[in-house]
């Protein structure tokens, strides 16, 4: 605990926090990571539960996973910046702690989806490897939780 | 900036009927001649319509917050046009979303499934009988003249139909003498104007409809929270989307051809119709809390951008045409990428609105 109050009282905490220009700037970021991660991933999951209404090539569709890692990685960076700036009140923040679980699951996730559907042999034959329903709708479901607990965050009292 | 807002609404409120019985007009024409080209045009009409009626909407509350305490204007009139006004916007975002899916039914099947061409007619006639209402209502709040004193009895009491406001517009608006909207209201003192205490969440309780959706808004703690979190749900579906047009227009997936890409197009459009919800029950809530934020006021700016560009990704052949394996055209890849950086920007502006205004997500 100690070391998460020094961190709330480093001078880079803050600067992130009682600089405005600064701190609603990377909320910002924040967001549009959020959205690139999140809004990627629902397009490929909802692909491969759903399928025939969208017609689109499973294959090609992995041309989507540098983009999800890419919001990712905007995120992770973002995220601690943000952390860091409140370190302490997050820490005690049960939404805060949710969101953490719920990404914790997330990311192997997404790293198996890719792996075992993306990576399958059969992919050609449009048809869609076993697991990769169950993996999809996890991913989406992990992805909403995220979302839902990450905004609560802020309503915490 | 309530005054030029102001301004904005008395422009811009002919669009939502004037410009929208054009529309309704070269529709019918269309339906009658059977000529896709002319329903394409139609469909785009109301589509656009039903973007710039945002603003219409929107700015409507910045010309209350101008004119409203000033005497000799009623509140329970603005009241009353305010819910005429919603109501009337609620149908012509149907007719919106209506008038998108059959322009990308359109391009897909080269005509109509059955039920959309009969539900955009039908939407749409209804839309601008409630339109027709809603201004003739917001026309009596500044012209006394088309006004009857009964009528203004009968406002106080909200039970006005439209009947009676039709008969008086029809017998007295010729004989009245013609006024300018925009001189009436610049001859207020500007800065009783800018003086007027904004309006604080649930502070109006007119028994109007708009007045029990902020209630509902502010008064239970829950809403608030729900709404943001949809909002960005929303968001991330939108994104999604554009971000996949743009990742093919810029060739990463090029052996997808853009139809495929277009199949997804209402998926995008369902994200953001959460946020339209979503967004109008914030501004609901708080509409002076938005209204005057210059951060709220670009991201409106944006998003007429934006949902502009739809229409080309939508309706229109060269980006249709785009094959597996193909190029799309220079001018397809540019529109895709102001595309994806007018959607960032409407997202810059939503998230930073704390920044610019008071309050906010």
């Amino acid at each position: 605990m100690s070391l998460l109050v020094w961190l709330q009282e480093s001078s880079f905490a803050a600067f992130v926090r009682d600089n405005p220009v600064c701190y609603w700037n990377i909320l910002f970021v924040h967001a549009l990571g959020l959205s690139i991660v999140v809004g990627a991933s629902a397009v490929v999951a909802i692909r491969v539960l759903f399928g025939f209404p969208f017609n689109i090539p499973l294959a090609s569709l992995e041309r989507l996973f540098p983009v999800m890692w890419f919001g990712f990685v905007i995120n992770a960076i973002s995220g601690s910046f943000l952390f860091v700036a409140e370190a302490a009140d997050k820490a005690v923040n049960p939404y805060f702690l949710v969101k953490m679980v719920f990404i914790a699951l997330a990311v192997p996730n997404m790293w198996l989806l890719k792996r075992k559907v993306f990576r399958d042999p059969g992919l050609s034959l449009e048809g869609i490897p076993r697991g990769g329903k169950l993996l999809s709708g996890v991913l989406l479901v992990l992805w909403l939780g995220t979302t839902v607990s990450g905004r609560l965050i802020a309503y915490y009292m | 900036m309530n005054l030029n807002l102001a301004h904005l609404h008395l422009l811009l409120n002919h669009f939502p009927t004037v410009g929208f019985g054009v529309g309704l007009g070269l529709f019918i024409v269309a339906l009658a001649a059977k000529s896709d080209t002319l329903k394409q045009v139609g469909l785009g009409i109301f589509f656009l319509i039903a973007l710039l009626t945002m603003v219409v909407y929107l700015s409507g509350n910045a010309a209350d917050l101008a004119i409203g305490k000033l005497p000799g204007v009623s509140e329970s009139l603005i009241a009353v046009h305010e819910d005429a006004a919603l109501l009337a916007y609620v149908f012509m975002e149907l007719t919106g979303f209506a008038a998108f899916l059959g322009l990308w039914q359109l391009r897909r099947t080269a005509r109509n499934t059955s039920w959309n061409l009969p539900a955009v007619s039908i939407l749409s006639i209804v839309t601008f009988a409630l339109m027709a209402r809603a201004a003739t209502l917001g026309g009596e709040i500044r012209h006394s003249e088309i006004r009857s004193a009964v009528d203004t009895a009968t406002v106080e009491k909200h039970t006005i139909t439209v009947e009676e406001q039709q008969i008086v517009t029809s017998e007295d608006v010729d004989a009245a003498p013609s006024e300018d909207d925009n001189t009436t209201i610049e001859e207020q003192p500007v800065g009783a104007v800018e003086e007027l205490p904004t309006a604080e969440p649930g502070q109006k309780d007119d028994g109007s409809t708009v007045a029990s959706i902020a209630a509902f808004v502010n008064d239970n703690l829950w809403v608030w929270p729900a709404c943001e979190t949809l909002h960005f749900i929303g968001m991330c579906i939108l994104m999604g989307v554009v971000l996949l047009v743009n990742v093919r227009m810029l060739g990463m997936m090029k052996n997808v051809s853009f139809a495929a890409i277009h199949r997804l197009l209402p998926l995008g459009m369902l994200g953001f119709a959460i946020n339209l919800i979503t967004g109008v029950l914030f501004f609901i809530g708080a509409p002076a809390r938005y209204i005057n934020n210059v951060g709220f006021q670009w991201k409106m700016v944006l998003l007429l951008l934006a949902g502009m560009n739809t229409l080309y990704f939508t309706s229109f052949k060269e980006v249709w045409s785009v094959g597996p394996e193909d190029d799309a055209p220079l001018k397809a890849k540019v529109i895709s990428v102001c595309t994806m950086l007018l959607w960032i920007g409407v997202m810059y502006f939503g998230r930073m609105l704390p920044f610019f205004g008071k309050g906010g997500g």
